[in-house]
């Protein structure tokens, strides 16, 4: 089974931190394959894409996941498009400042209308939000940003990506939440 | 609630029918590498003569993206749809060809290779795999159980949380 996991947010949210820390622990637990592959502009952001590949067993059956970042600068829209596509489940990286509330929750309107392109609801696709930058003293209250990020009432989790809080439950939660919307069996108890 | 995770799997005839096109092309164009994936870079088949499947995996994503990125590049100059993209390097030439109805195919060469001829085998190839894919079959190969309570618990243990 292959999946593809993306990350997305507002520039600077913490994405590629995310992405880098994960691959550090999951490396180092022997659960992620090869290397990690980064493509930066000379001032270390994102330009096109980070990945590597993390392989699970769940009963038996094996998992390859791949996980990416999308650029978060608003002029590399058309770059975020093609990241997107095929993309089994989300995590939306919310930076926490409050000066970052607008900057979220653009991104949050401008990833809905991409997958819409794609015929997708954003709003009925497997998803994780993650408040980063909690250590930081004008971090919103999670309340305020659970009514304002979170409309799919879906898991959430807070995090220092920085510091690698977080980081772990993150990812834990859209393998779970994929799994369950692509094999999820209402019927049966 | 419980999941059914079921694996699924291309059957057998049609793997080794899209294998064969794949080394049939591998072996007439000297390639260097063939690799078969879907547009969102999930590898499919390969051929290749000095390449890991971790390094391919990477390799389909890079050409999905590639050729994603062109598309949407057709698209806003409104210029026809993309079917083909080719570049050159210093030692190689790399070309990537869309497959009806949502695959790719990328082909890297040496130089010395002409690329008006890979481009004929290629044309060949991907017809052929259109056929393959229009009478695709998946089957499920494994299925497993698993209670969404437990599900979260089960993960967490595996990554070590």
């Amino acid at each position: 089974m292959k999946l593809k996991v993306v990350y997305f947010g507002s520039s600077l949210a913490g994405k590629s931190t995310n992405v880098k820390k994960l691959y550090e622990i999951l490396k180092e637990r022997g659960l992620a394959k090869g290397e990690f592959v980064s493509m930066e502009t000379d001032e270390q952001r994102t330009l096109f894409v980070e990945m590597f590949v993390s392989s699970l067993n769940i009963e038996g059956v094996e998992m390859d996941v791949k996980i990416m970042t999308t650029p978060g600068q608003f002029r590399l829209h058309p770059l975020r498009k093609v990241i997107v596509k095929g993309v089994d489940g989300l995590v939306f990286v919310v930076d926490s400042s409050v000066e970052r509330k607008e900057v979220n929750f653009l991104v949050m309107r401008e990833t809905a209308a991409v997958l819409k392109e794609q015929g997708h609801d954003l709003l009925h696709f497997p998803v994780v939000v993650q408040y980063n930058k909690r250590d930081l003293p004008s971090a919103m209250p999670i309340d305020d940003m659970q009514m304002m990020f979170n409309p799919w009432d879906t898991d959430y989790v807070e995090s220092v990506a920085i510091e690698g809080k977080g980081v772990l439950e993150t990812f834990v939660k859209i393998i779970k939440n994929i799994l369950v919307a692509k094999h999820g069996k209402s019927s049966a108890l | 609630m419980e999941l059914d995770l079921v694996e699924y799997e291309l059957d057998q005839d049609t793997k080794a029918k899209l294998d064969e096109v794949l080394k049939n092309l591998f072996s007439k164009t000297s390639a260097e590498l063939v690799i078969l994936a879907d547009d969102a870079g999930r590898i499919i088949s390969l051929k290749g003569k000095r390449i890991d499947e971790d390094r391919a995996e990477f390799i389909a994503s890079l050409i999905s993206g590639m050729f994603g990125a062109a598309a949407e590049m057709s698209k806003m100059l409104s210029v026809e749809e993309l079917d083909i993209l080719q570049f050159e390097g210093k030692k190689v030439d790399v070309v990537i060809k869309a497959i009806k109805p949502r695959f790719l195919i990328g082909i890297m060469v040496d130089k010395g290779v002409a690329l008006g001829s890979v481009r004929l085998f290629l044309r060949d190839a991907s017809q052929e795999l259109e056929e393959i894919f229009s009478s695709v079959k998946l089957v499920p190969v494994k299925t497993v159980k698993v209670d969404v309570k437990s599900l979260e618990e089960k993960l967490s243990k595996l990554v070590g949380l």
